[in-house]
């Protein structure tokens, strides 16, 4: 009796081992099923129509309409300055100066030759006078003298070109130093005249195709921006491929000659849209982006078209109340469950 | 032997002494070895690493990567070298034969290495691979309002020489960001408008660097040094910095200061690594590695007072934080692992009380177990090991071993009659230990023998097991030397102690009849042996072949480590906010304490793609075990970033492992071939093919990749104005980049100076930047890049990666949890082998799987080499191989049990399980020695059987007592004491099955088979 009681006993401890063994497999359950079923949360936002798109932007500089650049004449040193970038100055007033290199002594020569020449028609001419030469020969030698004296006088012509004067009046900038060895056809200084400013920039030549006169363009100068419209297209290109456009800048900016500015030409873009930069997704040079539609992302592939600081303009099969996905893009795939987050879409 | 005993027993007051005096100083040995979760041991492995700026692949690959390996190759004792090439950086892992000694290898590696010429700019450092590199805790500066470059001063200047101050700190690395720079940053506009260029003003910002060495004065009998300063000192001086304007312009002054061209701050250096912690915005993680021996768990105990005093002077907004530490698990396991020890010392008390009743007398069988662990400790420190698993593991595994050798002889030493006087007590029990004590000691050296040839095993096994075997043999020699001389002393006391023999209790009296008749009948018929072991053997050879198997035991240490990889070209912005959501969602699981998470670089590497991250999961020590978390946090990744290109899941110990062994995952297929394109091709096929066969968790096709990349080639028109391809580079260095030109010093902070120029936002555009960049010409005229040079696009370069020369590529597979290495290879390989590759790709499986294999073809020899070293050794011993033989089938047999426990548990068979039938040889080959040992002093004349009879009944109560000790004592390991016993386990369940079958083995079996091969012998029964 006491043996099946004790029997009895242990199968009851028995049992109720199961049964905690049970209690706290339960309790641990839980636990384990925790991997949560809700699908990846997402922001929207709706993309806008963009009807420009910035296709190209240079460097720009401000000139006035009268702008010249002086050059030297001819190869030489600067051999005195006398204005300082920034001055005004009036029209005729010398600027510089330039110690030619080769041109004095070839002057030098030309005066000789004249002299030679001089010399050689007293002579022919007393020697006429004897009759010891002919009429001719003392015609040839006038002919030779008056031959070098033009000479002569085109060096002299050409020495006093090393006087730089200012052609207008106006403000000079980038002047050559003092010293500095220049060769023929080499900037000397810039002189900005009193004139309207304009602006000259060099484009890359499919920039420029269909552009003309009247396209606006955007300038921007330390920061600012206005409106500025082309009045002129160079017929020709540098050997890079640059086209020079000139621009008429927007009187709202304060510009001044010699500043540099941006120059952004925006094209008409149909169909484009304006996304956020964080909702596009490049993958090798595809660009995708990913919308909210029936539940799950869906990858749509644009063009991309253009990237400034407010986003990215891009081309692709969008509509103005399609669910432009702009968070977790970086690791969504095409086809993932998602749903939005609790926010209002914002567009 | 009697003499001797004696002789011991008059000095038993000297014995006593010197008892006390083990006692004593094991247990201050215990206090001062040194502890750690594995064996701190060098494995014959060198990391070498060289970085070269950001050079393409294909350079690196040429002026880098192969005159490394062929150095490397030609370095005596190199069995293997594994290289990948990368983007600016060249990976070498080179592996010595087992035999080389890793610090010789190291030297022999780095006089090679330094015979390489390297190109102008190269870096190189090598590392040789020592468990002690990978950091035991991680701690995090975090804040919300100053980010992990400004944090970096506070790192280098404060924490780390703090940390580094602990003794026993090895090394202390800080991830974050980087160290802060100045950056330059120039206006376009600004520089066109005053005809400079960048390069003009990086001329004018090198030029002021110094202070420069200038000579000597020296007048007077005194010398003056004479240095020439012309670096700016502060933010202020630097953009006040006058840049020399071109000579084309007379304005004056001549020069404009750096301010009017461009900002001038400080700022984080480009965002190409990263590191984060869950609920703060900024972090700079803080790993620190131990030295090479030492107890760790002390080293962390000061490195947390070392943190409590940096707490206390951090600005504020700032915080240090822990983010893990390993010693916890170290401590732990360790202290599971004395626990199971313990229980297992107490089960086996009750079964000695149980089957000697008399407490004292189990008590006296006990004394030998601190005793023997006291000595076995101190032969321990000597011999310079540490407590780890692996020793503990050994030792717990020998008590079973140390209480036998006490219950055998003290249980032999009592059997005298009570009532006879003292005297004749003592010298009977006197008599009966110098009878056994000669059998024991050779029984137990001959389980020693069986041990040995573990010395033999290489790899991580070898070095793994090595240790714990020879803690165990340390164990059972020291447990033999006790009973030769403390035990036998103790049997004197005891017999002389005042306590009647109670009769034995009805049930073992029924079962002492039963086992004689048993006995009878058998011993009657031996043939019955035959089929009763081929039985055995039959249904053994099944569990076995049906057993999965595996390396290493599974083994739950609470720490998992994530290596990710996002989408291929992926910033490491993206991949640190990839890993900053995978915070999140770990987060939210109930098991996760704590994690952190690297981007740029990786758990073993400071510099990776930036597409690669690695996160570190704390687990609490309360949860789901393991595999069901990392299940868990697997499918909750993937659920929230679905678009990743890598993921993985593992402990970071036992990777830790395979990574000092060369393996990285449970499986891997290696595909070599001629070319990297080819082996992407095939590599991609086959990782298709293998993720179809629904066989893997994960299929990871390895071989990085550049990233998408342009080229850009200059046109030869931009030379005609001196646009030279290095003026382009430098130009875009400085658009994209930022070029460092120099430095600013700021107390002891070396601050890099870098120039960069401003673009618009339409230079990011990569399908147009070409048209939007501006280049300027020499003489600071702005011109598109397109019109002076092409853009290609490249997909991706592919990076090299080379084994032995050779260009080679590996998929990486983890099976399915439940599916054994071995079945699943099988599945590769048949994948494989249908897939038809072409002739010039070849393939082979490595992995753990390679490990594993080699593991137990060494096994199976060592087993194999054990048992002919027993059929030896047993047959010196007992003059007989017929016997021998009969021990060696019955201790076989024994095996058996083995099999079919791990079988009935499920647990696969790995190399912990045969180290566990190992030993089940060693104390089953014990009672075989001691039965026929025991016949053999049976007087002359009497027939084999007899003899055999008498022995076997003599021997069934202590053989039945001490297998019961040893298989109750094995309980706490085999039911596991939290989860530092998980690597015991399957030796521990091994072990268990094996006794159990032992009892029979040894009680019947044996016996039978010895007169099965017997059979002249037979002679009438003659009962006594």
């Amino acid at each position: 009796m006491r043996k099946l009681a004790m029997r009895q006993s242990i199968r009851i401890q028995w049992r109720a081992f199961l049964l905690s063994g049970f209690v706290a497999a339960s309790a641990l359950l839980p636990l384990a099923g925790t991997a949560r079923a809700a699908t990846l949360e997402v922001s929207v936002v709706h993309p806008i129509a963009s009807r420009k798109v910035a296709v190209s932007a240079a460097f720009g500089t401000v000139e006035t309409s009268d702008h010249a650049a002086l050059v030297a004449p001819f190869d030489g040193v600067v051999k005195s300055v006398s204005v300082r970038s920034g001055h005004a100055v009036g029209a005729g007033r010398v600027l510089l100066q330039i110690q030619p290199l080769t041109l004095a002594s070839q002057t030098r020569a030309a005066a000789a030759a004249v002299a030679a020449a001089k010399a050689d028609l007293v002579q022919k001419k007393i020697l006429a006078e004897q009759r010891l030469a002919t009429a001719a020969a003392l015609e040839t030698a006038r002919a030779h003298l008056a031959a070098r004296v033009a000479a002569l006088a085109a060096l002299q012509a050409q020495l006093r070109l090393g006087i730089v004067r200012a052609p207008f009046a106006g403000t000079v900038r980038d002047v050559a130093a003092v010293g500095t060895r220049v060769l023929q056809g080499q900037q000397l200084l810039h002189i900005d005249g009193n004139g309207a400013l304009r602006i000259e920039a060099a484009f890359p030549m499919a920039a420029v195709r269909g552009l003309r006169a009247g396209t606006a363009m955007a300038i921007v100068a330390d920061g600012d921006s206005g409106p500025g419209q082309v009045y002129s297209v160079a017929r020709a290109t540098d050997r890079y491929g640059l086209v020079l456009v000139y621009l008429t800048p927007p009187p709202t900016l304060r510009l001044m000659p010699g500043e540099v500015v941006q120059v952004r030409l925006d094209a008409a873009a149909e169909g484009a849209w304006r996304v956020p930069q964080a909702a596009v997704v490049l993958r090798g040079t595809t660009a995708r982006v990913f919308i909210h539609q029936g539940g799950r992302a869906r990858a749509l592939t644009v063009k991309l078209l253009a990237v400034d600081a407010d986003g990215a303009v891009v081309l692709g099969d969008l509509r103005p109340n399609s669910r432009v996905i702009v968070s977790d893009v970086a690791w969504l795939r095409d086809g993932t469950p998602v749903t939005l987050k609790p926010a209002e879409p914002k567009s | 032997m009697k003499r001797y005993l004696s002789a011991l027993w008059r000095n038993r007051a000297t014995l006593l002494l010197v008892v006390t005096f083990v006692l004593v100083a094991g247990a201050l040995a215990f206090r001062q070895l040194p502890r750690s979760v594995f064996p701190d041991v060098t494995f014959p492995r060198v990391a070498v690493m060289a970085t070269w700026g950001y050079a393409p692949p294909k350079l690196v690959l040429l002026q880098l990567t192969q005159p490394l390996e062929r150095a490397a190759k030609s370095v005596p004792g190199v069995r293997l070298v594994r290289s990948q090439t990368g983007n600016g950086l060249s990976k070498l892992h080179v592996y010595f034969s087992p035999g080389v000694s890793a610090s010789q290898s190291y030297v022999l590696l780095q006089a090679q290495l330094a015979s390489v010429s390297l190109p102008a700019g190269a870096h190189l450092t090598v590392q040789p691979m020592r468990p002690n590199v990978f950091p035991f805790a991680e701690y995090a500066l975090v804040s919300n309002t100053i980010d992990s470059s400004a944090m970096q001063p506070l790192f280098d200047f404060k924490a780390r020489p703090a940390l580094l101050n602990v003794p026993g700190v090895f090394t202390v690395d800080g991830i974050g960001r980087g160290p802060a720079q100045v950056d330059v940053r120039l206006n376009p506009v600004s520089l066109a408008q005053m005809h400079l260029t960048a390069e003009s003003v990086a001329q004018a910002l090198r030029a002021r660097q110094g202070p420069y060495f200038s000579g000597r004065i020296d007048a007077f009998h005194q010398q003056f040094l004479l240095n020439t300063q012309g670096r700016p000192q502060t933010l202020a001086e630097l953009r006040e910095l006058p840049i020399p304007l071109t000579a084309n312009e007379t304005r004056t002054p001549h020069t404009v200061p750096l301010s009017a061209l461009g900002e001038v701050s400080e700022q984080a250096p480009p965002e190409i690594r990263g590191a984060a912690v869950a609920d703060w915005k900024h972090a700079l993680l803080i790993d620190i590695a131990p030295q090479a021996d030492v107890d760790v768990t002390s080293v962390s105990v000061q490195v947390h007072t070392a943190v409590t005093q940096l707490r206390a002077s951090l600005p504020s907004g700032v915080q240090l934080i822990k983010i893990y530490d390993f010693s916890n698990l170290v401590q732990s396991s360790l202290s599971d692992v004395w626990i199971a020890l313990l229980l297992g010392t107490v089960i086996t008390l009750l079964v000695v009380v149980l089957f000697l009743r008399r407490f004292d007398l189990a008590l006296a069988t006990l004394v030998v177990v601190p005793l023997s662990l006291a000595a076995a400790l101190l032969v321990l420190k000597a011999a310079g090991l540490g407590l780890n698993i692996m020793t503990l593991g050994g030792l717990t595994a020998a008590i079973g071993a140390l209480v036998d050798h006490a219950i055998v002889v003290i249980e032999h030493a009592i059997a005298t009659d009570p009532t006879r006087p003292l005297a004749e007590r003592r010298a009977a029990a006197l008599r009966a230990c110098a009878d056994i004590l000669p059998v024991m000691t050779f029984a137990t050296l001959t389980s020693a023998l069986l041990f040995l040839p573990l010395v033999f095993l290489s790899g991580t096994l070898g070095i793994l097991f090595r240790q714990m075997a020879i803690a165990l043999v340390v164990a059972l020699v020291i447990s033999q030397v006790v009973a030769l001389t403390v035990t036998p002393m103790l049997a004197l006391w005891l017999v002389g102690r005042a306590g009647s023999r109670s009769k034995a209790p009805r049930f073992a009296r029924r079962l002492r009849v039963a086992y004689d008749q048993l006995l009878r009948r058998a011993l009657s018929r031996p043939t019955l042996a035959l089929p009763v072991a081929l039985a055995i053997a039959v249904f053994a050879g099944i569990a076995l072949f049906s057993l999965p198997t595996a390396w290493l035991p599974a083994w739950d240490e609470g720490a998992i480590a994530v290596p990710f990889r996002t989408p291929l070209g992926s910033s490491a912005a993206d991949t640190i906010a990839v890993g900053r959501r995978m915070l999140q969602v770990a987060a939210q699981n109930p098991a996760v304490q704590s994690a952190s998470v690297r981007a740029g670089q990786s758990l073993e590497n400071p510099r990776a793609d930036p597409n690669k991250g690695d996160l570190v999961i704390l687990l609490k020590s309360h949860r789901a075990p393991v595999t069901t978390v990392i299940e868990q946090l697997r499918s909750s990744f993937q659920q929230a970033i679905p678009d990743l290109a890598m993921l993985k899941l593992h402990q970071v110990l036992v990777n830790e492992l395979g990574n000092l062994s060369g393996s990285h995952a449970p499986l891997e297929v290696e595909l070599f071939g001629k070319s990297s394109s080819l082996l992407a091709l095939w590599g991609e096929r086959a990782a298709a093919a293998l993720k179809q066969t629904q066989t893997f968790s994960e299929v990871t096709l390895k071989g990085g990749s550049t990233g998408p990349a342009f080229e850009v080639l200059p046109r030869p028109r931009a030379a005609l104005d001196g646009i030279t391809p290095v003026n382009i580079a430098h130009q875009l260095e400085e658009a994209y980049w930022g070029r460092i030109v120099g430095f600013m010093l700021r107390g002891e902070q070396i601050l890099p100076l870098s120039v960069s120029v401003r673009t618009d936002s339409a230079a990011q555009n990569p399908q147009t930047f070409a048209q939007h960049l501006w280049i300027q010409d020499q003489a600071g005229r702005p011109l598109p890049l397109a019109s002076v040079a092409r853009v290609r696009f490249d997909e991706s370069v592919p990076y090299t990666d080379h084994q032995n020369l050779v260009p080679y590529t590996y998929i990486q597979l983890t099976p399915k949890p439940g599916l054994g290495l071995n079945q699943a290879a099988g599945a590769a390989r048949h994948t494989l082998a249908a897939l038809r590759l072409p002739s010039e790709v070849t393939w082979q499986i490595g992995g753990y799987y390679r490990q594993q294999t080699k593991s137990f073809t060494q096994m199976g020899v060592i087993l194999g080499g054990a048992l002919v070293l027993l059929l030896a050794a047993v047959g010196l011993q007992l003059g007989s191989q017929r016997k021998a033989i009969a021990v060696l089938l019955g201790t076989a047999i024994s095996a058996a049990g083995a099999a079919w426990a791990l079988r009935l548990l499920g647990i696969p068979l790995d190399s912990t399980a045969f180290l566990g039938m190992l030993l089940v040889f060693a104390i089953v080959v014990n009672n075989g020695i001691l039965i026929f040992g025991m016949a053999r002093l049976r007087p002359a004349g009497s027939s084999q059987r007899l003899a055999m009879k008498l022995a076997c009944r003599a021997r069934a109560r202590p053989i039945l007592m001490t297998m019961a000790a040893d298989v109750l004592g094995f309980l706490p390991l085999a039911y596991g004491i939290g989860h530092g016993t998980d690597l015991l386990k399957p030796l521990a369940v091994a072990v268990m099955g094996g006794l159990c079958l032992a009892i029979l083995a040894s009680l019947l079996l044996m016996p039978m088979l010895f007169l099965l091969l017997r059979p002249g012998e037979e002679q009438p029964v003659r009962e006594v």
